[in-house]
């Protein structure tokens, strides 16, 4: 039962602004991703939610009690680390015994009663087997399951978590995600997971929390955030590949709004001419998989060149010139390998125009 | 958060400031009062008496028995230049070069072993050791010497004679720090990635082309490191000449540290002696605070 | 050279086998004064001047070694006892106030930090004979002059910069995120030193140890300054003054150099990994 609010939180290192006012309600039972490349100050949001950072401004509540003065010992929060930060010196069962350990006296357990929680926990891990042994003598996923124990064992209110898979190997990544997942939902505890891998996030998250240079870009289901991006930077950073962005000038003619892209030409969606003036720059934003290809011209088409064929197994990615007469305008396009396409070839291009994003070129939100 | 920080600062800090206040930074200031105070009140009178001192057991610069033709003895301050001047570029040039050749040597561990002996043993010991090379009947320098037909000065006791005793002295320092140089260059060379050896390699270059082009370049930062400690041993060199010459024959391989001790322990002049340590201190502060730098830099980049 | 490089003895290049050999050779001449004093303590001093040291025929007597160990003046076996009763304090305690200080150094910012560590980087380029003067006149004011106890705590006390030095660079390098797990986890600050930092720090101790021994026992400079009495004389001391200023006797003094060189050897060779480690860590960062 907890929930997590930041407010106008703000944390500068020196000159660096690292966090610039975030706002953020974390649900109870949510799962949170907080999504971003390397800088974007993620971390630094998860360790200021620990109180392992004190914020210039702002305050942190965990279930509407003001923490922002607290130690984390005062939280009852858990943190998961990207390198594990097991406590080298100690057995895997010490380990996990510690939290319980420190506090024993203050939670009036006995030994027995922690040696129990410990195998319960260990059990749950399935690493009952390794409680002997120390951290150096375990395999990165076996540590892992070990920082996740050492994490679930106080049944915190919050359960922080900076890159955790980070270190494991793509398969094991994989099994962990969803084992992670499953966990959480089990046992019922709000979590912040920190990540800069999108797949993850997309995979994991009840809402994901984009972020950049220091700001949150955008909330969301991981729905809303692939579909709907409000950023351009949203839809860039999330995708594989990533949206296509094609730069566009809003014409009018005979009072009609039409958007002049390179290599082709288009009426802008009524939904849109309030918002848009003659001569505005606007972004257009195509997802590669979004878009149907074919080898014959169809209405209203866009013509394009191959430059080169990635085949990916079942799919292939297109990288393709739709500017072939003038200026070369790239983009990636998804497509089932159903024919062979090679490079050089000419092809016709038909996006699925209601799930195209269009963003302002200025300041790069969405046009709605 | 931030307060409580402070309260374990302090705790953490308190017992190394009090012990570092009392025995340590009280002293030194102490020593540069002393330096300035004379039996007619304060000024610069023992620096100006230690630098022009004649006396050969405690001339800094120039002592009065000076020898015509070829000196030693010069003042206490020359040698520890000279000292520096030819134990420093030896030290540096044998760790490099070993340290390179050593991977190409079967057991080079015991060899680095050897060389690190010196390191281990007491100074005192190594002063006795120095004493004992060198000696006339003894010694394995002049006992090598002898057999191979030389005759002269060098193949009898070389700490006896004001010709030799310095020379003796540097070349016997060499045969004790070696090892610092030669620990520190192959702890560098060893991580350096040898991808720009075998890389090196197949562009074609020759060993000595490596080594000069690659390894030296590569191993600056040891070499700075090689070079700031063995100045600061140099300069503050005081137990091998202790024991095995006390700065003779007639002040022939006196150092600095050494006549310190002499206007202390024997004249029983504090002002003078303070002086000495308080101009010794000054010297070494060219190496101190280049070593100072460098860390700083260091813990910047970081 | 290229050529050189190319000649092959069998499957050993030419090149190789004289790198081989110069080195060793440059090894074993800078081995041979050990060699020389070790025969020199083992063999009568007579046979020694009139044959040399290095003929292996002859008597051998351990004589030198029992007058030396209890040479009614300069006797090695006091040496022992008074330079482990100095060396052993001298070494726990900066060790102990030092980590504390360091920790403090490395993870924690206060004020006049910058300015307080380069006075310890100072202290670490001092001459010892800054200090001796107002030292020797405290000692004397403390009672504490000709005694062991005041050479401990002038041994500790200038240890101290460099001991704290080494081990800020070795707290540097351990991952800050244990620390901050075990903060998570409920630990006290004083809890987490004690129980996650000192049981990570163990081999920077090891080599800390080492070292400071080493260099405590070795000392030549306090103990001259600070002891008087023959029986007060550490093992430095005691096998300077074996040595007479016109005659000398070798025998003897090849045994008291070997008594005093012994312990560190041996500690050297249990603790090798350790103190190779320490002497390059010290100077060097990281």
């Amino acid at each position: 039962m907890a929930k997590v609010r930041l407010e106008n939180i703000v944390k500068r290192f020196g000159n660096v602004v690292a966090v610039n006012n975030i706002n953020l309600e974390i649900r109870d039972k949510e799962f949170v991703v907080l999504l971003g490349p390397s800088g974007c100050g993620k971390t630094t949001t998860l360790r200021i939610i620990a109180g392992l950072e004190y914020p210039d401004e702002g305050r942190v509540y965990i279930d509407d009690r003001d923490v922002t003065d607290l130690e984390p010992k005062d939280r009852d929060i858990a943190m998961v680390f990207q390198n594990y930060a097991l406590y080298p010196h100690m057995t895997v069962f010490d380990n996990i015994a510690f939290p319980l350990m420190i506090k024993r006296k203050k939670l009036g357990l006995t030994k027995e009663d922690i040696r129990k929680k410990v195998y319960e926990i260990a059990k749950l891990l399935k690493i009952e087997d390794l409680l002997k042994r120390k951290p150096g003598q375990l395999s990165g996923g076996q540590q892992q399951r070990v920082a996740l124990a050492r994490a679930l064992i106080r049944r915190p209110k919050v359960w922080l978590m900076d890159e955790p898979l980070s270190n494991l190997d793509a398969l094991l990544r994989l099994e962990m995600r969803a084992e992670l997942k499953r966990l959480q939902k089990r046992l019922g505890i709000t979590t912040v997971y920190v990540t800069h891998d999108q797949a993850e996030a997309l995979s994991m998250a009840d809402r994901i929390a984009v972020m950049n240079k220091g700001r949150i870009v955008q909330v969301g289901t991981p729905e809303e955030i692939y579909l709907k991006p409000k950023h351009v930077f949203v839809g860039t950073f999330i995708g594989s590949p990533p949206m296509n962005i094609v730069k566009c000038v809003v014409m009018v003619e005979n009072n009609k709004y039409y958007l002049d892209c390179p290599g082709f030409r288009r009426e802008i969606p009524k939904t849109l001419t309030k918002i848009v003036r003659e001569n505005m720059k606007i972004i257009l934003g195509i997802r590669p998989e979004f878009v149907e290809v074919s080898k014959k011209p169809l209405p209203d088409s866009i013509k394009a060149k191959i430059l080169v064929v990635e085949p990916q197994g079942s799919e292939a990615i297109l990288n393709l010139d739709i500017n072939p007469e003038g200026e070369e305008t790239l983009i990636k396009v998804k497509t089932r390998v159903t024919e062979r396409f090679s490079s050089g070839e000419i092809i016709y291009l038909k996006p699925d125009w209601t799930r195209i994003a269009i963003f302002d070129y200025e300041t790069g939100k969405a046009l709605e | 958060m931030k307060r409580t920080k402070y309260k374990i600062t302090l705790l953490f800090l308190l017992p190394e400031l009090i012990f570092l206040a009392v025995f340590v930074l009280t002293p030194i200031i102490g020593t540069v009062v002393i330096s300035f105070l004379t039996p007619g009140g304060a000024g610069l009178d023992n620096y100006y008496k230690v630098v022009t001192e004649k006396s050969p057991d405690k001339a800094l610069v120039l002592p009065d028995n000076i020898a015509k033709a070829r000196p030693p003895p010069w003042g206490a301050f020359i040698h520890n230049i000279v000292w520096v001047a030819i134990h420093l570029p030896i030290v540096v040039f044998l760790g490099m070069i070993l340290a390179y050749l050593l991977h190409e040597v079967r057991g080079s561990s015991i060899v680095k072993s050897i060389f690190f002996l010196g390191m281990v043993i007491p100074m005192v010991v190594g002063g006795l050791l120095i004493r004992f090379m060198f000696d006339g009947t003894l010694g394995v320098v002049p006992v090598v010497l002898k057999t191979l037909g030389i005759k002269g000065l060098i193949s009898k006791t070389w700490t006896n004679y004001p010709q030799t005793a310095l020379i003796s002295l540097i070349l016997g320092s060499v045969w004790l720090w070696t090892g610092f140089s030669l620990t520190v260059y192959s702890a560098a060379y060893e991580s350096l990635p040898k991808s720009y050896i075998e890389a090196a390699k197949i562009d074609g270059a020759s060993g000595f082309q490596i080594f000069f082009k690659i390894v030296v370049p590569l191993l600056k930062h040891a070499t700075i490191i090689v070079v700031i400690m063995t100045m600061l041993w140099d300069l503050k060199i005081f137990d091998i000449v202790y024991v095995s010459t006390l700065g003779g024959p007639g002040g022939s391989s006196n150092v600095m540290a050494l006549v310190m001790y002499l206007y202390f322990a024997r004249s029983l002049d504090y002002g003078r002696s303070s002086a000495t340590a308080v101009i010794l201190a000054i010297i070494t502060l060219i190496p101190g605070v280049w070593f100072i730098r460098r860390v700083m830099k260091g813990a910047k980049t970081r | 050279m290229q050529r050189l490089g190319r000649l092959r003895l069998g499957k050993i290049k030419v090149k190789y086998l004289i790198i081989n050999i110069i080195v060793w050779f440059i090894a074993l001449a800078w081995l041979l004064p050990f060699i020389g004093v070790a025969m020199v303590s083992i063999k009568p001093f007579k046979e020694v001047v009139l044959n040399g040291w290095w003929t292996l025929t002859g008597h051998y007597t351990l004589n030198n070694f029992v007058d030396a160990w209890s040479n009614p003046v300069y006797s090695v076996a006091t040496g022992y006892r008074n330079s482990f009763i100095v060396v052993i304090p001298s070494t726990i305690i900066p060790l102990f106030i030092a980590a504390l200080a360091a920790y403090v150094f490395s993870r924690f910012s206060f004020p006049l930090k910058t300015m307080l560590f380069i006075t310890l980087l100072l202290i670490m380029a001092m001459p010892q004979q800054m200090s001796v003067i107002p030292l020797f006149f405290m000692m004397n004011r403390l009672g504490l002059y000709d005694r062991l106890e005041g050479l401990i705590l002038l041994h500790s006390a200038w240890g101290l910069a460099w001991i704290t030095f080494f081990l800020k660079n070795f707290f540097d390098t351990l991952p800050k995120e244990v620390e901050e797990a075990a903060r998570v986890d409920g630990a006290s600050d004083i809890h987490i030193f004690f129980k996650i930092v000192l049981p990570m720090t163990l081999p920077a101790i090891a080599s800390v140890a080492a070292i400071q021994f080493t260099w405590v026992w070795s000392d030549f400079f306090y103990a001259l300054v600070f002891l008087a009495s023959p029986d007060k004389y550490v093992v430095t001391l005691q096998v300077a003054s074996m040595k007479g200023q016109y005659h000398i006797d070798w025998g003897l003094l090849s045994a008291g150099s070997i008594f005093a060189m012994s312990v560190p050897l041996i500690l050297y060779a249990l603790l090798q990994k350790y103190y190779v480690r320490g002497m390059i860590g010290w100077t060097v960062k990281g």
